[in-house]
């Protein structure tokens, strides 16, 4: 396993000492050359998983407890220096907004070269032309002259691919993608996501990919890990979770979900809203808004596999 | 209700929450109680002279001593915080009042109303307000209205140009446009829905705004261009110059540090108001 | 159907000042458009950035004037109103904003935005009448009378949006003009008002003028779609006849680009790209917009800029055999 999340949970602290739970008790596996989502809808705390990986979490947030093993060694206890070195070299990262993570005043071939100087070592001669390279790599036209540019001379795609160029180019095994093409146009997203396909497939790179989108998670995924109010609530195997969702929040969350394919006269919606994550209800989280809750919801429900890969934490599935 | 009501306890919460605020806001609500009671707190007129001795020191009965023709410099203070006060909140609400309704205007129509607003408020900006003061006081003469006038004149475009930017970025807001959707009238828009959302920065202003008054009064009335009729702090300071150099240092000091204080305490004020009403209660992201 | 609001080469430059030195330039957001809104009926306008699909939706409520072609609702010319006649377009065409966070007042109240309507149009008689209006229309969108004392910042980015909707629906306007109404919305909640919408449209036979960059909703909301790009119309006609037979190149690009939310058939297909990106609306490409990122392009798209023709029940902007070989596949 390259990456092994285990109970991992984070706190924001309020002003008033309370504090909002926005992970709580995460459990996630990436193998080598999977792509792994983490879908769920705002304040889920999928976000905030990605961020406690890569150990980002700003105060008042902190990581409470929990593992996060990378490569047999947990990220949780390592000095800041020795995160820093695997920031960008081992594990890289790209966000929604392109532009806001790029130097409006550095060149961009700079801004990609920066991470090949400083993690990998490399002179600035050596470092242009891995930078010409990877651009290649992920297939932007006459790397060169896209060098030589300043972001606001490139279009939102192109700078997402720079950002990806960024995030790959000491050759991570594992990147994470945040919302990556949220910001994009319909045309461009669908560039973004067959080259997150290809770059798979021809470096074999893993994925976490963040997003909100079930049309993305179809595309792109491998397995999904459905969160809801800062708890995983059922994962499996893209296929699986598709075909037969088990958990009732990822059947209605599915049943809501708009297809080009599919004309829907009433769309299934789910009443209610997300529990306060300061004070979250003992037992199932999803309780309130659940059409099959029972009394045995009172109790939380534990992740249990109900196929072989597929699990749910739900008592429908004792 | 409830609502409103836990905003004001939370507001306050923060006001009075660090020791700065409290000290600032509590001097001016000193230096406010002093000038409304000015002449039940004073034992002398200020103006009446030989109340005592000539530069007597500050001790019983004269606390801050006198002047060299006798007057008592605490009654001077006392009535010096009405004056001082007094021009300061008028100009800044005169001002503020001019420059909200030039800066909405302008910022919601622009077009030629807004260039020719900004090409005016340039000017101002390039020449030396204490400069353009004296020059103006000494054309119209040095009475207080003139006083305050001139400050108006001189401070209204800071505050038009200020609300002017806020109007311009909210105007573009969408419930501006859903108003304008909706059939609402230019004024209603420009003042009831623009205006409400552009008073945090405008309080602020006001607060350095009067400040900067009180001390341009001053400045006027420490070269001689103040109302002599009145006793404001500035005007003491003008009269004490002379023995600036003499022995008789509570003549300036006490009416200095009166000032000092005030001007230090409404820019604290400013502040903290900054700090408690520009941050809005934004929202989380996941 | 009656027609309810038709468009006749609309077309909205914006100017664009560059420097002192700089010469003018010209946004060409809306370049010519034609379009009808019949009684009831939904109207999806599709597009990504640049396409001008916002700026059109915004002349439809005259917070923009055309730069030129006509708009005519019920056949009245609503560039020239009189200030009584302006009012009253204003109580049956109304608009709801993307973003539900800006399309408030965080000084009002509920109660205070929808009192808004009614005393604009002079619509109740006195505050107990706006008062049970109020409660009507909130019940409308799914909310109660717990809502009427609350801040925008007190409720979620949904409760909002209900608002919204709830103040343009306030006087029972035939037209709506949703600008990416849900598109900043969760899934659950996004499915919530779009069932939402769809209600008030069979209860009030309400039009919607339905603009997004999401095919997806689209299918499931409008009754046609009209598809634009860089400011024209490349194809418009039923959702249906759009989403089967695409009858435009770009069309097809689009919803070839549209992610499907099924991993068998996401995988299944051919996931053609356009390459290229979307070019400046300063300095639009001449002939066909769509040219330089077309795969069909020919020498003729260069300079000529093909015209809206029927094919069928649909109409598209390319070259006829073009459009019969894609129909045909």
């Amino acid at each position: 396993m390259l990456l092994k999340v285990e109970d991992l949970r984070t706190h924001y602290k309020l002003p008033d000492g309370r504090a909002v739970r926005s992970v709580d008790g995460v459990s996630l596996d990436v193998a080598a050359g999977e792509i792994v989502a983490i879908v769920g809808e705002s304040g889920c705390g999928k976000s905030t998983t990605a961020l406690s990986i890569l150990r980002l979490i700003r105060p008042p947030g902190h990581i409470a407890s929990g593992r996060v093993v990378f490569n047999g060694v947990d990220l949780i206890g390592l000095p800041e220096e020795r995160m820093r070195d695997i920031r960008g070299k081992d594990i890289g990262m790209v966000f929604q907004n392109p532009v806001t993570y790029l130097n409006p005043v550095e060149r961009v071939g700079d801004q990609i070269a920066e991470a090949a100087i400083l993690h990998l070592g490399l002179g600035r001669k050596e470092a242009r032309a891995k930078v010409i390279e990877m651009l290649g790599q992920v297939r932007i036209p006459a790397p060169e002259r896209v060098a030589q540019s300043y972001p606001h001379e490139l279009s939102g795609g192109m700078n997402q691919r720079v950002l990806i160029a960024i995030a790959m180019i000491c050759r991570p095994s594992l990147v994470i993608l945040d919302e990556p093409t949220t910001a994009l146009d319909v045309t461009i997203q669908r560039e973004i996501i067959n080259l997150i396909r290809d770059l798979k497939a021809r470096l074999g790179v893993s994925m976490i990919f963040i997003t909100h989108d079930f049309g993305l998670v179809a595309e792109l995924a491998d397995r999904v890990y459905i969160m809801y109010a800062g708890c995983v609530v059922e994962h499996g195997s893209v296929f699986d979770v598709f075909r037969e969702p088990l958990h009732p929040y990822t059947q209605a969350l599915l049943g809501a979900v708009l297809s080009i394919n599919e004309y829907k006269e009433t769309l299934v919606s789910i009443e209610g809203s997300v529990p306060d994550l300061k004070a979250p209800p003992s037992g199932c989280r999803f309780q309130s808004r659940c059409p099959r809750a029972m009394p045995k919801c009172a109790e939380a429900p534990l992740l249990k596999e109900h196929r072989q890969g597929h699990a749910a934490a739900c008592w429908l599935y004792p | 209700m409830e609502a409103v009501v836990a905003r004001a306890r939370a507001v306050a919460g923060l006001f009075l929450g660090d020791a700065a605020t409290r000290l600032a806001f509590g001097y001016l609500a000193l230096v406010v109680a002093v000038a409304i009671f000015a002449s039940w707190i004073a034992e002398f007129p200020p103006l009446q002279t030989s109340v005592g001795p000539a530069f007597a020191r500050p001790g019983v009965p004269y606390f801050m001593g006198t002047d060299d023709l006798g007057r008592d410099i605490f009654s001077g203070v006392v009535h010096g915080a009405r004056v001082s006060l007094g021009v300061g909140f008028v100009a800044a609400t005169a001002s503020a009042f001019i420059g909200v309704v030039m800066g909405v205007v302008a910022g919601y129509f622009g077009g030629r109303i807004d260039v020719a607003l900004m090409r005016v408020t340039e000017v101002f900006f390039v020449i030396p307000m204490v400069f353009l003061a004296i020059l103006l006081v000494a054309f119209f003469g040095s009475g207080i209205w003139n006083v305050i006038f001139v400050i108006v004149i001189l401070s209204w475009p800071a505050t038009a140009r200020l609300v002017r930017g806020q109007v311009l970025s909210l105007k573009e807001r969408e419930f501006i446009k859903a108003a304008r959707a909706l059939g609402e009238g230019h004024a209603f828009i420009m003042f009831r829905e623009i205006l409400p959302n552009t008073l945090a920065p405008i309080i602020v202003n006001g607060s350095i705004q009067m400040a900067q008054a009180i001390v341009v009064e001053a400045g006027l009335s420490f070269l001689g261009l103040g109302d002599q009729n009145l006793t404001s702090w500035g005007v003491m300071l003008f009269r004490s110059q002379r023995f600036l150099m003499q022995e008789a240092w509570w003549t300036f000091v006490f009416p200095g540090l009166a000032l000092f204080l005030t001007v230090l305490a409404l820019n604290v004020l400013a502040d903290s108001l900054n700090n408690i009403l520009n941050p809005r209660t934004r929202h989380r992201k996941a | 159907m009656a027609v309810l609001l038709q468009a006749t080469g609309l077309k909205k430059h914006f100017p664009l000042k560059r420097g002192l030195f700089g010469k003018s330039q010209v946004v060409h957001a809306v370049d010519g458009v034609d379009f009808e809104v019949a009684e009831g009926e939904t109207l999806g306008l599709v597009g990504e950035s640049g396409s001008g699909k916002s700026t059109i939706g915004q002349m439809v409520v005259r917070l923009l004037q055309p730069t030129s072609g006509t708009i005519l609702y019920r056949g009245r010319d609503i560039a020239h109103l009189s200030p009584a006649e302006a009012l009253e377009f204003t109580r049956e065409v109304q608009i709801v904003f993307q973003d539900p966070y800006s399309s408030l007042n965080p000084h009002k109240t509920v109660g205070q935005t929808l009192a808004r309507p009614f005393r604009i149009h002079g619509a109740a008689r006195n505050g107990a009448e706006i008062q049970a209006r109020i409660l009507d229309v909130l019940r409308d969108v799914g909310l109660n009378e717990a809502f009427i004392g609350r801040y925008p910042h007190e409720m979620s980015g949904g409760e909002r949006q209900r608002v919204c909707i709830a103040r343009a629906i306030a006087l029972r306007p035939k037209l709506v003009v949703a600008d990416e109404a849900v598109s900043s919305l969760d899934v659950s909640i996004r499915a919530q008002l779009l069932n939402l919408l769809k209600d008030l449209q069979r209860k009030y036979s309400l039009a919607y003028l339905f603009i997004t960059h999401d095919l997806a909703t689209l299918r499931s909301v409008a009754h046609r779609v009209a598809v634009l790009y860089l400011g024209k119309l490349m194809e418009i006609g039923t959702t249906e006849d759009v989403i089967r037979r695409p009858s435009h190149p770009y069309t097809r690009a689009l919803l070839a680009s549209v992610p499907i939310p099924d991993p068998v058939a996401a995988r299944k297909r051919t996931a053609s790209e356009l390459g290229g990106s979307i070019p400046s609306p300063v300095e639009p490409p001449p002939g066909c917009r769509f040219h330089t990122r077309c795969p069909e392009a020919r020498d003729v798209c260069r300079t000529d800029e093909p015209a809206l023709r029927a094919f069928g029940a649909q109409r598209a902007a390319c070259i006829p055999d073009v459009v019969e070989r894609l129909r045909a596949e």
